[in-house]
């Protein structure tokens, strides 16, 4: 066999990991591959470092590969490792684990660091640079009150956005006069600076810092102005400084960056660099289109035909700020001689377009507010198209949406993953696909940042016989929609889940919709179904909300809210006795028995003597209530007596998603009912009935159903409800999502007509349900599976 | 060389669910699957979840704490990049089930209560 070729990669990011992947697709079997990388937490991918700061994303999804990875493929992963050393004449490296490693060729993926201007008061703590996992995580520990972000271009709105969302007060310091100098126009930073204003950040722009004050703690930026901004965090955003020193000591020749040629070779002999280390003539580069493009003709340089060559790249940016739509791509300015421009803009409304002309050609976009031509003009840019052909889009004449394009099949869709039209058309048509979220899934276009998602649906549209909209399958093997299914069930009158499989195959491929499919065969039963426990989660199937670590926590209803020194004296006993981890009052008013062992579980119940919470299932909880006018001097309707009774009605019934309620006794609304899914508040002389509220990953106010005059009337009208949610919602479907999505006046025509008899019959229905439950902890005497509660069924 | 131990009965499985077994003081994961049944170390590669507790269908168990799923033939995780979860061989005889744990016999049974993982899991596909 002949010996392999030594290929060591330095750096293990973005640059350095598309490489690797590179590489393996070119010719695994050829080559050895060492990968440095002085990350601790290994693989990821930067530019979504802004949505695992805003919480959107976590470390699995930001890319992390695990060790494995790299070992299944053969690839020796140093993790966490800086290489120090490089000796180019004996060709071999040596990282801080000591150990030296020859190599045939060696590729710097340095990257770069962020810079940071020589500001006084730089050292303190509490000053930080946006760069790394660990910066991020630095950050959203010391969760500050107030920060000040200096620099406003794209990473410094990104870092001022992601601080907003963890409730930090932002300011972003910008020198120069507009944000996003380098990508916007004067006209249009303004116009962004108003849409950030709009989501909380606060900005001035034309601000020199003069010093970081505090006593080694951040305690505030003082501007040359003379202003004094207090903050408990400083973010410094003002550049990056590719990472060229380990290269300029070992002899490979770097002037801002290490210099490339268009082979991505350096002067040294089988020594190259590619990604945001590199300078090609005279250009650095900040972004990751680019860095891919270079690895492209790298690996061609190294294991192919030397053919590739890079003639550095025009840059597009998108603004990865919720809220905010901004699409900049080439010379945004139009600083060159003999530009011209296309504008439309309307401050009004925040919209912006832009193309810049040069000699009939386009050269330069802008949008903002309206992004819906992003992927016709990022490439009318990178293909220099005559400006005839855009400007309908800018001046606003032509939509988007019927002014598809024509791309030759070398261009590139996907600038993150180096996609090209004609691979996404020949896999559409290879594989007959006909969604969008197929073509991604299979192509990886449109798999990053997700801005050439648009491009890629018009591209489907063109390349496809059929296009279908990506729908909201309750079965996703089978394709069914849950109205699929709910007719499937009704006219053949199928008890089961296992029954529905044999009918249509849901549930028979993967266990994802078998819970839903559950939902669906016992309301339309009337819960008079074949109960199946294997189509439950495990909640269902042991009545207990499953933990971090495998046990489980009890939530025994207390109704109302409302409480008794017997009830706490049980609770604080079965604590004790089972070792719980912890007691806690939960935010619904109800207490929590955390960390309790599955076999425990009967035993613990027993002892209590209360009925189940359902605090674990896609179910009614409970009815938070207020002291109402029993107790309070404001109580005008008796809350905590309404919220008692209905909680006895629904109590035990399974619902399309969890259903939480509320009932107070005044406008002053303690328990909080217009943000529950169902509520009702006390008013002089009757109640109002709220629906669709939310206060958790939505915040919703919810709609006013109904003003009545009785608490009798607002019992009535809340069973109408819930029985008309159960019947209508779609599986996990919250109401929050559900009456916005039906329409309050279609509601109310079903649920408060009771001339038409509707309502009635609704409740009818809802009784008939009720009356074939009972208290799931009961099952603790009579288990429904074998070995229903055991924490394990042999040991050898 | 195999080593075959007999772990539990056929009924002690409910069909399409699984149970926990202990060999050699090391968690195992059994499966009553429609294509028979298998056997998994029971604790899943991404935070230790336990696998016995998960939802099952054709032969393929979800795990319970963040819907990784995981092929019970081959061990491999579908819906991520991590390392695949050891598997069994197992056999059932006159209503008995009998896996080849020779894998957990050449390694000291490791101490009780401390194979689940300590970090909260973060996402929330399978809430209730
Ligand atoms: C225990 C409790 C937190 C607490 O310490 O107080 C809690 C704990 C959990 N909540 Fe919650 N929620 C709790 C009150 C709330 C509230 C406040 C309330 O009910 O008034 C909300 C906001 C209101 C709402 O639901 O709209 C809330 C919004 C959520 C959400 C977001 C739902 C949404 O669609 O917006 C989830 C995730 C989901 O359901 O998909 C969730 C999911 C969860 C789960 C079940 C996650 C899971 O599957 O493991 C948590 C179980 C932890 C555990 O280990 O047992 N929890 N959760 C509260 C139990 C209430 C109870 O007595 O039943
Ligand atoms: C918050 C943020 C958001 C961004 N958003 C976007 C965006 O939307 N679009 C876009 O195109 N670009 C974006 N970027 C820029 C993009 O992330 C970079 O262009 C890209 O990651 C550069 O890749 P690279 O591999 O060259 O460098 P890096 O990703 O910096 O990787 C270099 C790696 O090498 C390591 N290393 C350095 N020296 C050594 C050594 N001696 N030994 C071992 N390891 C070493 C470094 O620690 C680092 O992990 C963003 C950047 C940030 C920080
Ligand atoms: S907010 Fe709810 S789901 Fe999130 S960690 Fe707390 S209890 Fe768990
Ligand atoms: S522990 Fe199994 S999916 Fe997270």
């Amino acid at each position: 066999m002949a010996e392999k070729l030594k290929i060591v990669v330095v750096g293990n990011g973005n640059a350095g990991a598309a490489l690797v992947d590179s590489l393996l697709a070119k010719d695994s079997g050829r080559v050895e591959i060492t990968l440095y990388g002085d990350e601790e937490v290994g693989t990821y991918d930067r530019l979504r470092l802004s949505e695992f700061m805003a919480g959107t994303v976590d470390l699995a999804q930001l890319g992390m590969r695990s060790d494995d990875w790299y070992e299944e493929r053969n690839v020796r992963f140093r993790r966490g490792v800086r290489v120090e050393e490089l000796d180019t004449k004996a060709q071999k490296v040596r990282g801080t684990d000591g150990e030296w490693v020859p190599y045939d060729r060696l590729v710097f993926a340095t990257g770069s660091s962020s810079s940071v201007p020589p500001i006084e008061g730089r050292d303190k703590k509490g000053v930080f640079v946006f760069r790394t996992v660990r910066d991020v995580e630095e950050m959203l520990e010391a969760a500050p009150e107030r920060a000040v972000v200096i620099g406003g271009g794209l990473l410094g709105l990104e870092a001022a956005y992601g601080l907003t969302t963890h409730g930090s007060e932002v300011t972003v310091l910008h020198r120069s006069p507009h944000l996003m100098n380098q990508q916007l126009d004067p006209a249009a930073g303004r116009m962004l600076g108003r849409e950030i204003e709009k989501i909380g950040i606060r900005f001035k722009v034309g601000a020199n810092t003069e010093e970081i004050m505090g006593k080694g703690r951040v305690q505030g930026v003082k501007l040359k102005s003379g202003e004094y901004l207090p903050a408990d965090m400083v973010v410094i955003c003002t550049g990056i400084r590719p990472n060229k020193g380990l290269a300029g000591r070992a002899g490979v020749r770097a002037n801002s960056g290490i210099l490339v040629n268009e082979h991505m070779e350096t002067n040294v002999k089988n020594v190259y660099a590619v990604g945001e280390c590199t300078e090609y003539n005279g250009q650095l580069i900040g972004l990751v289109a680019p860095a891919l493009e270079q690895v492209r003709v790298v690996v061609d340089t190294i294991l192919g035909e030397r053919k590739l060559v890079y003639k550095g790249s025009g840059a597009s940016t998108t603004l990865k700020v919720a809220g905010v739509d901004l699409v900049s791509a080439g010379d945004a300015y139009g600083r060159e001689e003999d530009c011209e421009a296309i504008v439309s803009s309307n401050p009004l409304e925040g919209v912006y377009r832009k193309a810049v002309v040069k000699n009939g050609k386009v050269v330069g976009t802008i949008l903002l507010g309206d992004i819906s031509a992003g992927p016709q003009m990022t490439e009318a840019v990178k293909r220099r198209m005559p400006a005839e052909e855009v400007a309908g889009l800018v001046i606003g004449s032509v939509d988007a949406a019927s002014a598809p394009l024509e791309l030759p099949d070398e261009a590139q869709v996907c600038d993150c993953n180096g996609v090209s039209k004609g691979r996404i058309v020949a896999t559409i048509q290879d594989l007959k696909l006909k969604k969008v979220s197929e073509v991604i899934q299979e192509t990886k276009a449109g798999n990053s940042c997700g801005s050439c998602k648009p491009l890629v649906a018009q591209i489907l549209e063109q390349a496809a016989d059929e296009v279908e909209e990506d729908k909201n399958y309750v079965c996703k093997c089978m394709e069914l929609m849950a109205d699929d299914v709910k007719e499937i069930v009704r006219s053949r009158g199928l008890k089961s889940v296992s029954e529905v499989g044999e009918a249509c195959g849901a549930g028979k491929v993967c266990p994802d919709c078998k819970p839903a499919l559950t939902y669906i065969v016992a309301s339309t039963n009337s819960n008079r179904h074949k109960e199946e426990r294997h189509a439950r989660t495990i909640n269902d199937r042991v009545h207990a909300n499953i933990q971090n670590d495998g046990t489980f926590s009890i939530v025994p209803r207390t109704y109302g809210g409302v409480t008794s020194p017997d009830q706490l004296r049980k609770v604080a006993d079965v604590a004790e006795k089972y070792n719980a981890r912890m007691v806690k009052i939960t935010g619904s008013q109800r207490l929590d028995i955390l960390g309790v062992k599955k076999e425990d579980l009967p035993k613990a119940w027993a002892d209590l003597g209360m009925p189940s919470g359902f605090a674990y299932g896609k179910a009614f909880r409970q009815v938070k209530t207020c002291v109402g006018t029993d107790f309070c001097r404001f109580g005008v309707g008796d809350s905590t007596n309404l919220g008692i009774d209905l909680e006895k009605a629904f109590e035990f019934l399974y619902t399309p998603a969890k259903v939480k309620m509320g009932c107070s006794g005044c406008p002053r609304n303690c328990a909080e009912a217009s943000v529950k899914d169902i509520g009702a508040i006390a008013i002089e002389g009757g109640w109002q009935i709220y629906v669709g509220g939310a206060a958790g990953m939505e915040v919703r106010k919810g709609d006013v159903l109904a003003t009545v005059e009785t608490k009798e009337e607002a019992y009535d009208v809340m069973m109408a409800f819930m029985q008309y949610y159960r019947e209508n919602g779609q599986p996990k479907e919250r109401t929050y999502d559900f009456v916005p999505r039906v329409g309050l006046e279609e509601i109310k025509k079903n649920v408060l007509d009771e001339e038409s008899g509707e309502p009635e019959r609704l409740r009818e229905r809802l009784r008939k349900a009720k009356e074939a439950t009972s208290d799931p902890w009961l099952e603790r005497t009579n288990n429904v599976t074998k070995n229903q509660f055991a924490r394990e069924v042999g040991r050898v | 060389m195999s080593r075959w131990v007999e772990v539990c009965s056929v009924e002690d499985v409910p069909r399409l669910e699984g149970r926990r077994v202990v060999v050699n003081g090391f968690y195992v994961a059994v499966f009553n699957t429609e294509a028979g049944f298998f056997a998994v170390c029971d604790v899943c590669p991404h935070m230790g979840g336990p696998l016995s507790d998960g939802d099952v269908a054709a032969t393929t168990v979800s795990c319970p704490l963040h819907a990784r799923k995981i092929e019970l033939r081959t061990g491999q995780v579908k819906n991520d990049d991590l390392s695949r979860v050891l598997t069994f061989p197992v056999k059932v005889e006159s209503g008995r089930v009998l896996l080849d744990a020779a894998a957990l016999y050449t390694q000291p049974a490791p101490p009780e209560e401390e194979r689940v993982a300590e970090e909260v899991g973060e996402e929330e596909e399978n809430v209730a």
